[in-house]
């Protein structure tokens, strides 16, 4: 068995695991990690100063008080049933991004997911939305909940631990808490209802048909006040129409087109104006400059190409005429206006117009292969990306220095944000050709497990690392899928190291054989060998049957990025007591969603 | 024709170390002898006349259609499937006249396109392997019934009912096995029985038969057994559990998986042993040029066929019979010594 070993090999072993939490150290022997979550929980998140450090004082300082959390309206036995389902729920919740995976397909996921989100949702709804605004809630899930919870009306015959001015912040501070814009409007093109054409040409309707004055209003007020609104305009103005036809309604929007497309602004009636006011103006937070501003934007989505004075506007008109004077576009709109009035213009000239000016740091990464291949150079930064990302760019792309410098920092940096440290920690990858994935999530699931790797290994002092292929596996460094997936050997191996926990990054199908890391463990049990063993299973995707446990007796925690290990943290903890896990859960988003609250505008 | 060994056609060929999950074993082969000028098959297809499929190679290199292969298509038209393996040149088509509909009760033809590839069900393919020379689309629809029934779908001719029914445990079972490097091919093994033997030109070639063939193929017959006999399956007989007297340390694990692995590798090899040497039967079914040929295998424990360029035999796939299957106690038992 080929090990990595890292940290001083030759230091006194130390069968404690220190663990560290927020400030407040302690030595347990052995003790698993959801012992070490109720003190991470207790002191974090109860939110009294004298339990924090000096940084998360000032960090936290502006948020109220713990909240008395009163579960008495759950009967006792329907709260072990939403304790699980919760688990459920949030094992799904920061996997699933709604695409098959190698072991599951959409549609199979698609009924998998809507039982779940219905299992807690029946149950108290605003205990539902709560969940998702825990850290590491994936956008997917995120805009799922959403649409579920403005989809249906409150009854309030049904008790909930919040009331509706509470449903309202948690419904706002989950869209707004959506990491990407354009997932955003997805989502709000996703309230109207759409017709689309399959494969075979049949029509099909789509969307969720959403059509009360809570979601006009959410949805209203949450673009005409997005900070980006002028770069929306010009990148997504089809479905910035979309959401505004459904919204106003189409009598309202065609009102509003004419008044804001084919008028003057010399023209206006007072009529105009009041209209103007009542359906955009009224929404904006802001003086008068920011709601002419506003109006701008909204008359170019509407289709007004002349008077504009917005930058981003006017560059858009310009660049028909002349490519270059858009080059403060986003580049896949400069393509579309490239394609229809300057055809001779390729790709490679959109990136060198592009690179430095318009271009995101995602975008860079992402057109690396088109731009090796028109031979333009595009510089990224690989500081600015994620860890799963940057792995799976090494692995088609290839390894630098630089992009493993950058992993390792974020590894660091990840690994600090856990509330537990280890003196020695061993680390088994499962690197079978399973993890390679599925079609559509290519080298995820391997790449997951990389950064894993990577910030476990900095969740303590030293640290061994082996792999199922029996090659080594260096931090920092990809490694490519390959052959079958034995687990026992590599088990053994790192507890033969006197490890203080055994991580097992694996998916959890083993297969050389099946059942012999259960036999190993079961002997190493046997005979005395008190080492925590955990499975953590890289989900590129949520999977319609939960984790795939190697061994029963094992805590197993699904995860799809680094950053979103504490999740999985709550899992444990929810396992532990379902309801110190729900107050726990309740009484860490709490805060957020006030301070949410404070924040002026609160948008993007 | 003379005779030839499964030894013959694995040439080249080193097994390695057995995946086993449930009821199946695999046991892959590996070499570095590969033939790279070998397409992997992927194919245009359509039927000209019921009966009749056209199979097209589009690619740059010359390719090989597996045996029993079959093609399902979302269009109105009835899906088919064929009884032989085929050579097909590159960027041309050979029609051939004994394929058979798979889907009973669908009319219309395939148009041309590139259309999901299948292998058919392992019992199923003894069949396609018996009728192979039979002109009629219809041949293959009394063996579709049967298995169908036999998995508790309705007695009809539609494989597609087969593949939708148990698409998810298909997907389950597919996943828990994985090619290593350097695989060009398999043995397969249900409960300790050998049930086939498989082997491609190369590693593109394996990696794009790889799932039609475990997934729809043997996955067929893992879930028959599974119907028959629950889901704890016994564990098989090339399996050794690990010796749990005399452990005292960490190192005695270690050292008993060690012992595991060895004992199961030997037990592979001794199933293995029992086979490779008997004699099969051939039967010329294609000439291509004066190198290629296409040719059947027959012999009482196995049947299927070959492809051979010169005397390389770069394609096989056959399964165990059906007949031998059920005396395998008779054939199992160690001849009369004294």
């Amino acid at each position: 068995m080929r090990k990595i070993y890292y940290g001083d090999a030759t230091q006194d072993e130390n069968k404690y695991v220190h663990a560290n939490i927020i400030g407040l150290k302690i030595k347990q022997n052995l003790k698993s990690i959801t012992q070490s979550l109720s003190h991470f929980q207790a002191n974090y998140f109860s939110l009294e100063p004298s339990n924090l450090r000096e940084k998360e004082k000032s960090e936290m300082i502006t948020l109220p008080a713990k909240q008395v959390i009163n579960l008495d309206h759950i009967h006792e036995k329907d709260l072990k049933v939403l304790g699980n389902n919760i688990l459920d729920l949030m094992n799904l919740s920061g996997v699933d991004i709604g695409r098959a995976t190698h072991y599951d397909k959409k549609e199979d996921l698609e009924k998998a997911r809507t039982k779940i989100h219905k299992a807690v949702f029946d149950i108290d709804r605003t205990i539902y939305g709560c969940l998702f605004c825990l850290p590491g809630i994936n956008d997917f899930s995120k805009q799922k909940a959403a649409g579920v919870l403005l989809a249906q009306p409150r009854n309030q015959s049904i008790q909930t631990l919040f009331d509706n001015d509470m449903e309202r912040s948690i419904v706002k501070h989950i869209i707004e808490t959506i990491s990407q814009s354009n997932r955003i409007l997805n989502l709000f093109v996703n309230f109207t209802g759409y017709t689309k054409k399959n494969k075979e040409g049949e029509v099909t309707t789509e969307g969720l048909y959403i059509n009360n004055a809570r979601t006009r209003k959410l949805v209203l007020k949450y673009i005409l006040n997005a900070r980006n609104l002028e770069l929306w305009s010009v990148k997504y103005r089809s479905k910035l129409q979309v959401v505004f036809r459904y919204m106003w309604g189409l009598k309202t929007y065609n009102v509003l087109k004419k008044i804001l497309v084919k008028k003057k602004s010399s023209e206006l009636t007072t009529a105009d104006n009041d209209g103007l006011n009542k359906y955009i103006a009224s929404h904006v937070v802001g003086d008068q400059t920011t709601k002419q501003k506003v109006i701008q934007c909204v008359s170019f989505i509407l289709g007004r190409r002349t008077y504009l004075t917005l930058p981003m506007l006017k560059a858009f008109q310009q660049a028909k005429k002349d490519i270059s004077l858009g080059k403060m576009l986003p580049p896949e709109v400069l393509e579309g206006i490239a394609t229809t009035f300057h055809p001779k213009t390729t790709k490679a000239d959109i990136l060198n117009l592009t690179k430095n000016t318009s271009m995101t740091n995602k975008q860079k990464r992402l057109v690396q292969k088109t731009a090796q291949k028109v031979g333009v150079k595009v510089a990224f930064d690989p500081k600015n990306q994620p860890m799963v990302e940057l792995y799976i760019y090494a692995l088609e792309m290839g390894w630098t220095k630089e992009i493993g410098d950058a992993l390792i920092e974020k590894a660091k940096r990840a690994a600090g944000a856990l509330p537990f440290k280890y003196n020695k920690v061993g680390i088994l990858l499962d690197d079978s050709n399973s993890s390679s994935g599925s079609e559509t999530q290519k080298l995820k699931p391997l790449a997951i497990s990389l950064a894993v790797r990577d910030m476990i290994r900095y969740t303590a002092e030293r640290c061994v690392i082996c792999t199922t292929s029996g090659r080594t596996a260096e931090v920092g460094k990809p490694i490519k899928p390959s052959g079958d997936t034995e687990l026992a050997s590599g088990l053994i191996s790192l507890l033969q190291d006197e490890v203080d926990a055994v991580y097992v990054i694996s998916d959890g199908y083993e297969n050389a054989p099946a059942g012999r890391f259960s036999e190993a463990l079961a002997l190493a049990r046997q005979i005395g060998c008190p080492t925590p063993v955990y499975q953590l299973s890289p989900v590129a995707s949520a999977s319609d049957s939960g984790i795939r446990k190697i061994d029963p007796s094992i805590p197993a925690m699904s995860v799809s990025k680094p950053e979103q290990m504490a999740l999985s943290l709550f899992t444990a903890m929810l396992q532990a007591d379902p309801k110190i896990g729900i107050v726990g859960i309740i009484n860490s988003v709490l805060p957020m969603i006030e301070k949410q609250k404070l924040v002026e505008g609160g948008v993007k | 024709m003379k005779n030839i060994t499964i030894s013959e056609v694995l040439r080249g060929c080193e097994i390695g170390r057995i995946q086993s999950v449930g009821y199946m074993q695999v046991i892959p082969l590996l070499s570095d002898l590969v033939d790279k000028n070998i397409a992997a098959p992927r194919f245009n297809t359509a039927t000209q006349t019921y009966g009749s499929l056209a199979v097209q190679n589009p690619n740059a290199n010359d390719s090989i259609l597996p045996f029993a292969a079959g093609f399902i298509t979302e269009q109105k038209a009835q899906n088919h499937a064929t009884t032989k393996a085929a050579y097909i040149k590159a960027h041309k088509t050979e029609v051939l006249h004994t394929a058979a509909c798979i889907q009973s009760s669908q009319g219309g033809a395939i148009q041309n396109g590139d259309h999901p590839m299948t292998i058919l069900p392992w019992s199923i393919r003894e069949a396609a392997m018996i009728l192979k020379d039979v002109k009629s689309f219809s041949k293959l629809w009394p063996t579709i019934e049967e298995f169908n029934q036999n998995l508790g779908l309705m007695k009809r001719g539609h494989l597609e009912d087969y593949l939708k029914s148990f698409e998810k445990e298909l997907d389950t079972f597919v996943a828990e096995f994985e090619i290593v490097p350097k695989q060009i091919g398999a043995i397969v093994l249900m409960n300790g029985i050998v049930v086939g033997v498989e082997k491609a030109p190369n590693y593109d070639y394996w990696k794009t038969i790889w799932n039609p063939l475990i997934r729809e193929c043997y996955g067929s017959l893992a879930i028959q057994y599974r119907r028959l006999s629950g889901n704890n399956p016994p564990p098989p007989k090339t399996r050794v559990p690990l010796a749990s007297v005399k452990i005292t340390s960490l190192k005695d694990i270690a050292d008993a998986i060690e012992n595991a692995k060895k004992q199961e590798d030997s037990n592979v090899k001794q199933i293995v042993r029992k086979f490779v040497k008997s004699n099969f039967k051939r039967t010329l079914e294609q000439s291509v040029g004066k190198d290629i040929s296409v040719e059947s295998l027959s012999h009482n424990q196995f049947t299927g066929q070959i492809v051979k360029d010169s005397d390389k035999i770069i394609y096989a796939s056959l399964i165990t019979t059906g007949k031998w299957i059920k005396n395998r106690d008779w054939n199992d038992a160690e001849d009369f010594k004294i």
